[in-house]
């Protein structure tokens, strides 16, 4: 029974080793993956896993604003971006770095079209991240956090207290965030909306439908 | 529950994996992502620090305190500044492509010497 108790107990842990194990492979899987679509949707996975942990660390309003955000708009903007632009075929060109030299010389000699021009910068990114990982590791290790255990999560909604301090404590930087979110709005319309001079017909066919209300707005 | 350190060293781990792809990749909309996954990475601390203040600050689990919640604030802010980040960088990126045909970074080099 006590067996059984300890199971129990352990279980969150075990929920939560799962999501990570999930999130990490799918944060690994986009920068990795050949194809730019398949990151996305990798990253989509990575967002929705986060947005898990947020359940676990007691913050409901923030996992439900992950989805919402990320999952609902920040992805779907860069699937749009890839479906508007072509740039599924650009991804796909085998002379850049981005076909998955590093893991198949690793694993299974060398890659079936990768430069091997990009090896070493690879291979010192990997020593960036690596060193940064340990740095920030050991210094978690020496400080006092790994002796902290948090007592069980209320289940008590936090939206109300999130509103609350927004509009009160956090009134001015509400307000330079709604300030920024419109500037980014207007310009990215206007960077994006504007014309290219590559003379390709058949891209101007596809963005003219984007491009016309812009086009109209600038000839006014 | 689960122990807090966890979630910390989950957000280290994530930001290593962003930060190893977003070094690695040489396409602009790869590095975009993985910008976006270190951007979560970081959300991911912040609420999990919130969370040792909401304790420490409180005490007893459940009362609704100013500070308690902070963390969770920042996490907004970023979740605003990266949609805003993520929207202007796609522009950019879609401006290049259609000006340039050109994805990769190492192409885009109008600057070098």
């Amino acid at each position: 029974m006590s067996l059984l108790d300890a199971f129990v107990r352990f279980l969150p842990t075990l929920g939560f080793a799962m999501l990570a194990v999930v999130i990490l492979v799918a944060g690994w899987m986009v920068g990795q993956v050949r194809r730019i679509t398949h990151a996305a949707f990798f990253m989509v996975l990575a967002f929705t896993g986060v947005a898990g942990v947020f359940v676990m660390l007691g913050a409901d309003f923030l996992a439900a604003t992950q989805i919402l955000i990320y999952v609902g708009a920040v992805a779907v903007m860069f699937l749009f971006a890839i479906m508007v632009s072509d740039l599924k075929e650009l991804s796909d060109n085998p002379s850049g770095r981005d076909c998955p030299g590093g893991e198949y010389s690793a694993a299974s000699g060398p890659a079936p079209k990768a430069s091997t021009a990009g090896r070493p910068w690879t291979i010192l990114a990997g020593l960036v991240a690596a060193a940064f990982a340990a740095l920030v590791l050991a210094a978690i290790g020496r400080s006092a956090l790994p002796g902290y255990v948090v007592a069980a999560a209320t289940g008590a909604p936090t939206t109300a207290p999130i509103g609350r301090a927004l509009f009160t404590t956090f009134l001015v930087p509400f307000e330079v965030a709604s300030i920024v979110l419109l500037v980014a709005l207007v310009g990215a319309i206007v960077i994006a909306g504007r014309e290219g001079d590559r003379p390709d017909a058949a891209k101007a066919a596809t963005d003219a439908g984007q491009d016309s209300g812009n086009r109209k707005g600038d000839a006014a | 529950m689960i122990n807090v350190s966890y979630a910390i060293i989950l957000g280290v781990l994530l930001f290593a994996v962003g930060l190893y792809g977003a070094l690695r990749s040489t396409n602009a909309v790869r590095i975009l992502m993985c910008i976006e996954i270190m951007l979560n990475a970081v959300n991911v601390m912040f609420v999990a620090f919130a969370r040792l203040v909401s304790v420490d600050s409180v005490g007893l689990a459940g009362a609704v305190h100013p500070v308690a919640v902070s963390g969770q604030i920042f996490a907004i802010f970023i979740m605003a500044v990266a949609a805003a980040e993520a929207a202007v960088g796609l522009a950019i990126i879609l401006q290049i492509v259609r000006q340039r045909g050109v994805v990769h970074i190492d192409k885009i080099n109008l600057l070098k010497g």
